[in-house]
């Protein structure tokens, strides 16, 4: 005999999902577990389309991460086509991207997780949003974070041609060339993004890692788990956000894997479960013993965590810094702790922001010739790029014409979806005893949810955007006794 | 005397592969072929709350074209709404980011220039589950029907401003 515990739709994340959890007959946690009642089937859309449709069909799959899909989506058509993009070309994907991944990250700190800590997680929950974000920190703040993010996706709609769905990336290289008026407004953009980088890491540190009762919760065994971690990283083992090396580390912190895309599927297997949608990928050479964590279990983590975790440093001296002091706080390496994403987050802004500084002030990113057009005859083509929400692959075969006749798509937050599904029944299991549910403790419980910036992919939305949070929770004759609404 | 002219936006909400959820962005193609103002803007493509408001800065009037899911409503059924911030409380749940009305209410907040009105013309539908850059029949059939009104509702504004330029003429004269 149980009681179900419904929270649906999960508030504040892209996509539709719900928490399901299971009381038992003393009221305390049987079983909890995020359930993705959506099926994408972009796979099974892409066949029998011309591969060089992708980069504009792919960033469809939601309106979070197009940039990301467009931009794998393209490296996988360099692959396809056996066309490496000309230096210039290459240099103004990067800067777009590490654009895109600074402003996502930014909002995800400031709009989705950060209301959490920022405003806190016992508020009320109709103050738990960015209104309430801005009532902590001020108005001018405020209209800081949007006028940057304005700026940066400027860089994407002026580059990219359209800001929610790009379309710059083509076969061996970009649409156009950067102008050097362009140069000179974006010159300014990524000067400006450093220092916003660097505010809110101090923002952080002020409101978070200052308050005792923060750093003990981020710290605290609830938002744990010791898994494998995997990330992009360069030839020097430092984080990457566009090309390199996919490595993964153990749960001590040592080198597992580290691979090129190419050999992917070597290294990583999808598993599926009858009741949700959504697939578990593993390491194959681990193995899939469930929803734990350890050494013999092959669950791993990506995203910002998994990305700091998974490489010796950062690429770009100021999130050096606060790499080190990131793991001096948190105990060593690696981190293992769920919460500090949000943290990890913030250092990578940085990163992409030191990262578009370097780039614009290349000379080189001004050379007109952007296109390399020696296409060879199509057959496979694989993309890897790190998406804010973690390590994305396109894999495309085709025919000798182009037409798709396979795709697999792993898409970053899938990658996390065991590790989530874990986070969320610990933190139940920690937080809810006795029967006792609260809006507050239910909102701890989506916290360890939503530290990992999930992604489910919608194709929906409301009128008024209003999704309230429902939570029914369930007699063992599945008669609902109790039913809360946050707003 | 000059008269002002009415900066307006037309945007189509929805994704171009999900059957029905495309209504709005297949109203916005006929649209961009009828109507040729250079006051009037259209464009089309999914959009978040936050992003919404970095579109409809700049603007006095917007109108959304978008699908709606209703619990008694018929697939083609024609619905306009008109968007009051004030009347609705801030959510803290959306598809991502922020949603619509928070939006509106950060642009208040900053007090930012927000148009002076916000209408959303929507589209009963049956099936934006389905992948396919097709709308299923009703709804189909309804893409016409919201091109005539909003095409009427544009033309009586350009009449009625005009209206009211040759008034203005004929009082200063």
């Amino acid at each position: 005999m149980y009681k179900k515990v419904t929270i649906d739709p999960i508030t504040r994340l892209e996509g539709h999902g719900k928490i399901e959890i299971f009381l038992d007959d003393k009221g305390d946690v049987a079983h909890a577990c995020l359930q993705v009642p959506e099926l994408r089937g972009y796979e099974r859309f892409a066949v029998g389309r011309l591969a060089e449709e992708m980069p504009r069909i792919t960033e469809t799959i939601c309106g979070v991460c197009p940039t990301a899909h467009h931009t794998c989506s393209g490296k996988a058509l360099d692959d396809l086509y056996g066309v490496e993009p000309p230096p210039a070309a290459r240099k103004i994907r990067e800067f777009i991207y590490n654009a895109f991944v600074f402003e996502d990250h930014n909002l995800h700190f400031y709009f989705l997780g950060g209301p959490d800590f920022i405003v806190g997680p016992d508020a009320p929950a109709a103050e738990r949003n960015i209104l309430g974000v801005i009532g902590k920190v001020g108005l001018e703040i405020g209209k800081k974070v949007i006028d940057i993010r304005k700026r940066t996706r400027n860089i994407i709609q002026t580059m990219g041609g359209r800001v929610i769905h790009p379309v710059h990336c083509l076969p061996g290289g970009v649409s156009k060339p950067m102008t050097k008026e362009m140069q000179e407004e974006f010159k300014k953009t990524a000067e400006d993004s450093i220092e916003f980088a660097k505010f809110s890491l101090q923002a952080f540190a002020d409101i978070v890692l200052a308050n005792k009762t923060y750093v003990d919760l981020i710290i605290g065994d609830i938002y744990k788990h010791k898994t494998y971690y995997m990330g992009l990283v360069d030839d020097n083992n430092k984080v990457n956000f566009y090309d390199g090396w996919i490595r993964v580390v153990d749960q001590e912190g040592k080198e597992f894997a580290k691979f090129k895309v190419h050999d992917y599927l070597e290294h990583i297997a999808e598993g599926v479960e009858s009741w949700t949608y959504i697939k578990f990928p593993y390491l194959k050479k681990v193995g899939w013993k469930g929803f734990v964590d350890g050494k013999d279990s092959g669950v791993y983590r990506v995203a910002p965590l998994g990305r700091l975790n998974a490489s010796d440093g950062m690429a770009t001296p100021l999130a050096q810094e606060h790499y080190e002091k990131f793991y001096e706080t948190l105990g060593g390496k690696p981190a293992h702790n769920t919460l500090a994403t949000h943290w990890a987050r913030l250092i990578e802004a940085l990163q992409a922001a030191e990262a578009m500084v370097q780039l614009i002030n290349d000379p080189e990113i001004l050379d007109p010739n952007i296109r390399n057009m020696d296409f060879q005859i199509p057959k496979q083509g694989i993309g890897v790029i790190e998406a804010p929400r973690g390590t994305l692959f396109h894999h495309y075969e085709t025919d000798e014409k182009g037409v798709l006749t396979k795709a697999n798509l792993i898409v970053a937050t899938v990658n996390n979806s065991a590790a989530m599904n874990m986070s969320i029944e610990k933190a139940a299991r920690a937080l809810i005893k006795g029967g006792k549910v609260n809006d507050g403790l239910l909102n701890m419980v989506e916290m360890a949810f939503r530290a990992y910036d999930p992604c489910l992919a919608c194709a929906t939305h409301t009128i008024n955007g209003h999704v309230p949070l429902q939570v029914d929770i369930y007699n063992a004759d599945k008669e609902i006794i109790k039913t809360l609404k946050t707003v | 005397m000059t008269e002002e002219i009415l900066k307006i936006l037309i945007y189509g909400v929805g994704n171009p592969y999900r059957c029905d959820d495309a209504v709005g962005i297949k109203i916005t193609e006929e649209l961009k072929k009828r109507i040729k103002k250079p006051n009037i803007t259209i464009k089309s493509g999914s959009i978040d709350g936050l992003s919404m408001l970095d579109e409809i800065l700049g603007y006095d009037k917007v109108l959304f074209v978008d699908s709606i899911k209703t619990t008694d409503g018929k697939p083609g059924d024609i619905y306009k709404i008109k968007v009051n911030p004030l009347k609705k409380k801030p959510s803290l749940s959306a598809s991502h980011g922020i949603d619509f009305i928070t939006a509106l209410r950060l642009g208040r907040e900053f007090g930012y220039k927000m148009p002076t009105c916000i209408d959303i013309y929507a589209v009963e539908i049956e099936n934006n589950s389905c992948f396919s850059e097709e709308c299923t029949e009703k709804v189909k059939a309804s893409i016409p029907q919201v091109v005539e009104r909003i095409m009427k509702e544009i033309n009586k504004q350009g009449n009625s401003r005009q209206r009211t330029r040759q008034l203005k003429t004929t009082n200063e004269g």
